[in-house]
């Protein structure tokens, strides 16, 4: 049930920064009464979640545990040994960053190629050798051909002017 | 591939002449221009009036006799087109090759009310090529015939007549404010999100006049009643028996009427706003454009920058006045 | 009335008629990559049909408009991604079922589903139109407001377990869709960025949200290596399908009834057609308890509903030049261009023009239904693809198609900020689709009950204008008994769960399981 209660605790936080992101408005207050109306539902379904449950003390020692089995841990079963699932994110994360910050820059099909290829490098299961790198460049470059074909050429997307297209 | 490759590195090298223009001799960059398409932003959705009628008066940009190039259209929707100008007005190139589409009043009355990043001092027109005036219908089955039956009702009942349009300080918008103004009466409006959406409610019924576009309303004349253009003179192409609200004795002159064209942003070179300005009007009245504006019932107005820049400039002022009495 | 088999013939002249395939297989694979939707497919094809004749054009966007929505399902069914708003009811169950290895006869339902539930579309365009266009003008803001709000009452039986965290969850999407401007009260709402001018685009939305978290879950498979549970494709003969299909017609009714009716709203916004009939379906159905979890019924009703739209959403749209749907708007550009101008006169004036179009809508639904079923047959090669490649595929897709909605790379840094929030909301027993119904709805709500606000003030007041007339009191009904309907069979539910689970009480793996 902790879960759950936190999971409340969360919609209760959320809803009063909504709330308050709602308030403190410099003109058109009349034009957030429905923002705000939604946001006290949103309190009210929280309460809701948070009372539904029966007891309510004896659960601040479980927060830490759960808030790690959130983020990091392995939900369920699962192979103990292996790697968080956030931790095994993070080289994800920061591709998508520098696939975004760098598409407009660079160009879009380029750094889509190489956001493709190292995806797919860092994510294999087996270990990266120079064939399967070289492998993984070739679907990449199909790839991105044919994504080309289908936004340039077909639907004659105008992808912004960079460094490279 | 490859050719956009071999393109892109003729762009790249172009992009270092441009930005070398201070040593470069001004001259042989304005005979070179246009080298590779030009591309427009139109901040509204594809499908759109602004966006079709964009596509149709730029058809024959590449024609040796005009641009030489083609014109690409580039849609950047959103916030009743605030998003493609405040981008065009921030991150556009100064070169010619990245121009967009106006509509007046709308961008000029949302940079009075609206904190954005373009007013009509950082842009630069190039030529105008249509006008839609706005003009006041009723449904089908409305009592209504006339103006002054309209008005009539209205003061008899205060309030009571809502009038649609769509969103606010937007051409219908003013039309109205300007219409509550002149005729001192006490009457409702009723914003909606589009021409299309306002004119459904108008043939529903569910309000009792409206302010729509001419193009639209000639369109749907089974459907609706046209009442009064708010326009100077009647339009003789569409509607020639639909009289003015001056020939009825409202003084509603031809402010919100929605003009349409093409602009630069401030700082492009003199030269290249030069040959756009001449060689752009050329392109709006040829006869094959012309034709299909016609058969796609948009009315054309082609007016050369100079006149451009001075009727800004009158809307400009008066929109502040209208729209000030609106903010208290 | 009959007229229209005049001009059956024009459709199968070859350029027409290869046109129209092409249209029907791109339209199929444009549908299926997430962020096309068909009302961008149509968009992005408009300047191709300008230099075409009027007819042919009409053909080319006729017929990527039918097979989009159907092929917005291939990758719902296979990925969990739905290609469209419309196609979100159809992951409900379409993906339960390829996970247990039988995504050729979820396909095979889907095009099924989708070829009766247009064809009736189609047939109701064709001979209903006068009348029905003139009904579906009744709808005003009133009315359109309680439409809406029966599509919030929907939200709490979508997708996760528990109720209150759908309508929680629901209640989160309809705020978002309050960020930007606003035209009808003319503020801009929670401007924090320059990135959030535009609103929220519900395109973005739906890619972020659906498509993100399946990316990272690809990423983070449970077992290493091996990496996601693969599951086995069953070969399913279409004599099978066919005969699946029909058992469940109630099914199919209701789906494609719905559809027609949801169509035809001006409005409305046809993307809740699927997701009110599934409700409906499940409501009406003796095992509740099987939605969800892979019944071929969920998926006949989704997609028969979501095609049934198409063909109705063009009567208030040819007659009256009021538009029914998204995509039908963006349609009305294309006849515009082509100097067609929807009105009563459309059909004198532009009789073989219009009646071409409609006839191949006709003969496109069929060519959907036998291209959607051949590729069904290769849809394995999509489940083979190492989830590496596919996540990469995704990631790349979820971009192009983003931006290629409004060219807005604040599009995509939404369509991401969402995916990456949703990918630990998900964790957690929340769900993407009562999120993004809750954007569709959101402006829906609002701007109707803004517009019936100020009309009910200067007229009848606000109870007579919003709860009197018929249809008022019949959508009010409607909307009471679904909701009362959803508390007591959640009740009923509970009791029995209860009495299941004595012993099981920990929420956490309950909720991870459903």
């Amino acid at each position: 049930m902790l879960a759950k209660r936190l999971t409340a605790l969360g919609g209760l936080a959320l809803s009063v920064l909504l709330l308050s992101l709602g308030s403190n408005v410099e003109y058109g207050e009349e034009a957030y009464f429905f923002p705000n109306l939604l946001t006290y539902f949103l309190f009210g379904f929280a309460l809701v979640l948070l009372v539904t449950d029966g007891e309510l003390l004896g659960w601040l020692k479980d927060i830490a545990d759960f808030l790690w089995r959130w983020m990091f841990g392995i939900v369920g079963q699962g192979n103990p040994a292996r790697w968080p699932d956030v931790v095994r994110l993070i080289p994800m994360f920061i591709i998508i960053l520098l696939y975004l910050y760098f598409a407009d820059i660079v160009g879009m099909y380029a750094t889509s190629f190489l956001a493709f290829v190292l995806i797919t490098v860092i994510y294999t299961p087996l270990r990266p050798r120079s064939r399967s790198v070289l492998k993984n460049c070739f679907i990449g470059a199909l790839f991105t051909g044919a994504i080309y074909l289908i936004f340039s050429v077909l639907l004659q997307l105008q992808t912004p002017s960079a460094w490279l297209i | 591939m490859l050719k956009k490759i071999t393109k892109t590195l003729q762009t790249s090298a172009l992009a270092f002449a441009v930005a070398g223009t201070a040593i470069l001799p001004q001259l042989a960059q304005a005979e070179a221009y246009p080298d590779r398409p030009v591309s427009m932003v139109v901040s509204y959705s594809p499908g759109g009036a602004t966006d079709f009628q964009a596509r149709i008066v730029t058809m024959l940009a590449g024609k040796e006799d005009y641009l030489g190039q083609p014109m690409v259209i580039l849609n950047k929707p959103g916030a009743g087109g605030k998003v493609g100008w405040d981008f065009f007005a921030s991150k556009a190139k100064k070169n010619g090759y990245e121009l967009a589409a106006y509509n007046v009043p709308h961008f000029i009355a949302q940079s009075i009310v609206f904190k954005t990043k373009y007013n009509i001092d950082n842009l630069e027109p190039i030529a105008n090529w249509g006008a839609d005036p706005a003009v006041l219908i009723v449904g089908k089955d409305s009592p209504f015939n006339t103006l002054e039956d309209l008005m009539n009702y209205a003061k008899e009942n205060p309030g009571k007549v809502t009038f649609s349009g769509a969103g606010l300080y937007v051409g219908h918008h003013i039309a109205y404010l300007q219409f509550a103004k002149a005729s001192g009466l006490e009457l409702t409006y009723v914003p909606h999100k589009g021409g299309t959406p306002a004119m459904k409610s108008v043939m529903g019924g569910q309000v009792k006049a409206g302010f729509n576009n001419l193009s639209d309303a000639f369109r749907n004349r089974d459907s609706v009643k046209i009442l009064a253009v708010a326009d100077l003179e009647r339009n003789k192409e569409f509607l020639p028996d639909v009289p003015t609200f001056m020939e009825q004795g409202v003084d509603v002159d031809d402010s919100s009427v929605n003009f349409r064209g093409i602009m630069a942003r401030k700082g492009t070179p003199t030269e290249v706003v030069d040959y756009l300005a001449q060689r752009v009007p050329m392109m709006f009245e040829d006869k094959k454009t012309l034709k299909k504006m016609d058969s796609a019932g948009s009315p054309v107005r082609v007016i050369p920058r100079d006149q451009v820049i001075t009727m800004w400039k009158e809307r400009e002022a008066y929109l502040k006045e209208l729209l000030a009495d609106l903010k208290k | 009335m009959l007229e229209f088999l005049q001009y059956l013939p024009d459709v199968f002249t070859p350029w027409n008629f290869l046109v129209l395939v092409l249209g029907t297989v791109g339209g199929l694979i444009l549908g299926a990559t997430p962020g096309l939707s068909p009302t961008m497919a149509v968009a992005l094809l408009i300047p191709f049909t300008f230099h075409m004749e009027p007819a042919t054009g009409l053909i080319l966007l006729g017929a990527a408009y039918t097979a989009t929505v159907a092929g917005g399902a291939v990758s719902a069914i296979l990925l969990s991604i739905p290609g469209a708003p419309a196609n979100i009811a159809t992951t409900l169950d379409g993906n339960p079922l390829a996970k247990q290895g039988k995504a050729t006869a979820a396909l095979h339902y889907c095009f099924l589903a989708s070829f009766v539930g247009g064809v009736l579309g189609v047939l109701v365009l064709i001979f209903f139109t006068p009348t029905l266009s003139q009904w579906a003008l009744g709808f005003g803001p009133s009315h359109l407001f309680w439409v809406a709000i029966l599509g919030v009452t929907v939200i709490g039986s979508l997708g996760s377990g528990s109720v209150i965290k759908g309508l929680f969850a629901g209640f989160v999407g309809l705020w978002i869709s309050t960020i930007g401007y606003d035209p009808v009260l003319g503020v801009e709402r929670f401007n924090y960025s320059e990135h959030l001018g535009g609103g929220i685009n519900i395109i973005a939305a739906l890619v972020g949200l659906f498509a993100i978290p399946q990316v990272l879950s690809m990423l983070t498979p449970q077992d290493l290596p091996g990496g996601v549970t693969k599951f086995a494709m069953e070969a399913q003969s279409i004599a099978t399908s066919i005969r699946d299909t029909l058992v469940r017609w109630k099914a199919l009714l209701v789906g494609s009834v719905i559809g027609v009716v949801v169509g035809l709203i001006p409005g409305a916004g046809g993307q809740i057609a699927g997701l009110v009939s599934y409700d409906q379906t499940k409501k009406m159905s003796r095992d509740k308890a099987k939605f969800g979890k892979g019944e071929p019924a969920g998926v006949i009703a989704a997609e028969s509903a979501n095609n049934a739209m198409v063909g109705p959403s063009l009567v208030p749209l040819l007659t009256l030049s009021v538009p029914g749907s998204p995509t039908a708007a963006v349609l009305l550009g294309g006849l515009l261009i082509h100097g067609l101008f929807p009105g009563p006169a459309l059909f004198s004036d532009h009789g073989p023009v219009v009646w071409t179009f409609i006839n191949s809508l006709l003969v496109g639904q069929l060519l959907m239904c036998i291209f959607g079923i051949m590729i069904s047959r290769y849809s394995r090669f999509v489940m083979d693809i190492p989830e590496y490649y596919m996540a990469a595929a995704i990631t790349v897709l979820a971009v192009f198609g983003t931006f290629s909605v409004q060219n807005s790379f604040s599009d995509v840094f939404v369509m991401m900020g969402l995916g990456v929030t949703m990918y630990f909301a998900s964790k957690i027993g929340f769900s993407p689709s009562p999120v993004v119904l809750g954007i569709i709805l959101g402006p829906i709500a609002e701007t109707n009950f803004l517009q019936g606000q100020i009309i009910a003030r200067v007229g009848d007041g606000m109870v007579p204008y919003f709860f009197g007339g018929a249809l008022n009191i019949t959508l009010v009904t409607i909307v009471v008994l679904s909701v009362v309907y959803s508390v007591v069979s959640e009740m009923k539910a509970k009791r029995q769960q209860r009495a299941a689970q004595q012993a099981d009480d920990d929420g956490y793996v309950v909720e991870k399981e459903a």
